[in-house]
């Protein structure tokens, strides 16, 4: 089974993946903040193969736990968008400096969702800022 | 502030002898690394230009008087002498010494000349000579409130062609001698003021340019800010339209039609979305209302704290608690129902609370909530106090908490807000005549005290029902 995990503070826009998937086999799964995170991704039965981080999340933000999954070896490998409101220019581009393998803005473009999904998660950069 | 004329603006009054003296003395005692290299180099120019004047008047009154009387020799030498030096020293970092240097050469050449053999001040011509010096000193008083270069050459000359009138008479070569210190005093208390001007001129455009570094600071503050704040704004817009969007777009498709518990939670889910749209938007137009001033209260008589508490209650508190289920909210309904009815403007009350009760929550992961009010009847005056046991405000942070912007800046951080409730609310306690305060310790918690006058004075009833003019 593979899963896609998604750190969101926000409880609307996580009932909203969370209609979204299943996207083909792809479940979801859901963490409202980022405590302890590196840990309970490794406690997963398996490592998701996506993951989307909200920015504004605590205790670490999502450039926190972006940087803190590309040290991990196990996990480097995986690819990590950002989904977030924070998109002005300046924002934009600090997202791509700080090496996330894509972005869509919110509100989330539901219709094209699962397949920004599915063309990240096969290696693609989207960049899906509107 | 650039101007380097005004009196008040002197750093020394030298317009007496014995303070001008003083404060000599008061910089000849300073150590000479106060001045600045920047200065130092202009200081240096403008005396080096003084001093060239200087040896251009001294030299004419020298060359006249030797001509007149070569006994006068020594003076001449050691004039040149000291000239030279004063010169070379203007050169060095030492300008500070050169300066007082050039003041001190002529009650030192009074003094050598006195001194002098061969040379009696005791004839007929010592008159002439005090006459010579009564004036130079008069001048010398002028002088020394003069600064500009040019009235200094004026009066420069009209003193040579005094001197050239008294010449076609036939008394001593003590009237040249007297010419020659007289030169030599003016052109030493003008080298004083002017290099003193100078300096004093530097050290407040160096003033200024620190005044001028610290408002593009400021600026530079602001404008980062604002930035931030039109960034906040934009996340704030985008979140609740996230909801509306995606929850919309549910209820377009088949697979919920059949469902209406899950059309029911999506329509739900949208409204709130939208008045939290609703709440933004208004915040921002009470910021753009009290940046212009132009706030408008609908002020009503009888009107009951118990009432407005009810209503916050009821529309803001229940779906917090929804969210936050193990908050031990707590109302003194005891306390507020025997407030007195109030003069105030109860939808803006209610958004003080409203913006002081959503903010405990906010801030207060677990614990409690308590609002009360108390009434201080010789006053007259109704303190609502919200009080949370939550994060607390860092002393640091204290200062901002009613800053609109600042507050955006730190509220973006960590994701909570505009943070335009605090600075709106304590605008609208003082617009009904009250003061809104806080106490808080990090960690342990904050309580927000709402002082409300029962009827606000005349003239803000009369201001805030006209649009705030």
């Amino acid at each position: 089974m593979r899963s896609v995990l998604y750190i969101e503070d926000n409880a609307d826009a996580r009932l909203i993946l969370k209609h979204i998937f299943p996207i083909d086999d792809l479940k979801i799964i859901c963490y409202p903040d980022s405590h302890n995170i590196i840990k309970r991704i490794q406690q997963l039965h398996h490592i998701p193969v996506l993951i989307i981080l909200d920015i504004h999340v605590e205790p670490l933000t999502g450039f926190d736990i972006l940087k803190e999954l590309k040290q991990e070896s196990a996990f480097s490998a995986i690819p990590v968008v950002a989904l977030t409101a924070s998109v002005t220019n300046d924002e934009v581009k600090e997202l791509r400096r700080s090496g996330f393998d894509g972005a869509m803005s919110k509100p989330i473009n539901v219709p094209d969702f699962p397949e920004f999904v599915r063309r990240t998660i096969a290696g693609e950069s989207i960049w899906l800022i509107s | 502030m650039l101007t380097d004329t005004t009196p008040e603006n002197q750093e020394f009054e030298i317009k007496r002898f014995p303070s001008f003296l003083q404060s000599v003395w008061r910089e000849l005692t300073k150590p000479s690394s106060t001045i600045k290299s920047e200065t130092e180099r202009e200081h240096v120019r403008i005396l080096l230009s003084i001093s060239l004047i200087f040896i251009f008047f001294s030299s004419l009154s020298i060359f006249t008087t030797i001509f007149l009387s070569p006994d006068v020799i020594h003076i001449v030498i050691i004039s040149m002498f000291l000239l030279i030096a004063i010169y070379m020293l203007a050169r060095t970092r030492y300008v500070r010494l050169a300066a007082y240097a050039f003041a001190l050469i002529p009650p030192l050449a009074i003094t050598s000349a006195v001194m002098l053999p061969g040379l009696s001040l005791m004839d007929g011509s010592t008159r002439a000579a005090l006459y010579n010096a009564g004036i130079g000193i008069v001048l010398a008083g002028l002088i020394m409130n003069i600064h500009d270069l040019r009235r200094y050459l004026a009066i420069l000359i009209i003193w040579f062609a005094l001197t050239l009138f008294v010449d076609q008479y036939p008394l001593s070569e003590v009237i040249n001698l007297g010419r020659e210190f007289f030169f030599l005093t003016i052109t030493g208390i003008v080298t004083y003021t002017g290099t003193h001007q100078r300096l004093n001129y530097l050290r407040r455009l160096e003033v200024a340019l620190e005044e001028t570094r610290q408002a593009k600071k400021e600026v530079e503050l602001a404008n980062e800010a604002r930035m931030t704040f039109f960034a906040s704004m934009s996340h704030e817009l985008r979140t609740p339209l996230n909801a509306i969007q995606g929850f919309s777009h549910f209820l377009t498709l088949d697979q919920y039609a059949s469902n209406p518990e899950k059309v029911k939670d999506f329509a739900r889910r949208i409204e709130q979305s939208g008045h939290q749209l609703i709440y933004l938007v208004n915040d921002l137009l009470d910021i753009s209302a009290m940046m212009s001033g132009s706030l408008n209260l609908h002020f009503e008589d009888d009107v009951r704290l118990s009432e407005i508490i009810r209503a916050v209650n009821r529309n803001i508190v229940d779906g917090l608690l929804i969210e936050h289920s193990s908050m031990d909210y707590r109302c003194d309904f005891d306390s507020i129902l025997d407030m007195p009815p109030m003069i105030a403007d109860s939808k803006r009350i209610g958004q003080i609370l409203n913006n002081l009760i959503s903010n405990a929550f906010k801030f207060t992961e677990e614990g409690s909530i308590y609002v009360s009010a108390i009434y201080e009847a010789d006053e007259s005056k109704i303190t609502i106090s919200v009080a949370d046991t939550g994060i607390g405000i860092p002393e640091d942070e204290q200062p901002h908490v009613f800053k609109p912007f600042k507050q955006a800046v730190d509220a973006i951080r960590v994701g909570n807000g505009t943070g335009l409730g605090m600075p709106i609310s304590q605008y609208l306690t003082e617009a009904h005549g009250g003061t809104l305060t806080f106490e808080s310790e990090s960690g342990k918690g904050t309580t927000f005290y709402c002082q409300l006058p029962v009827k606000p004075p005349s003239h803000l009833l009369e201001k805030y029902s006209h649009g705030g003019k």
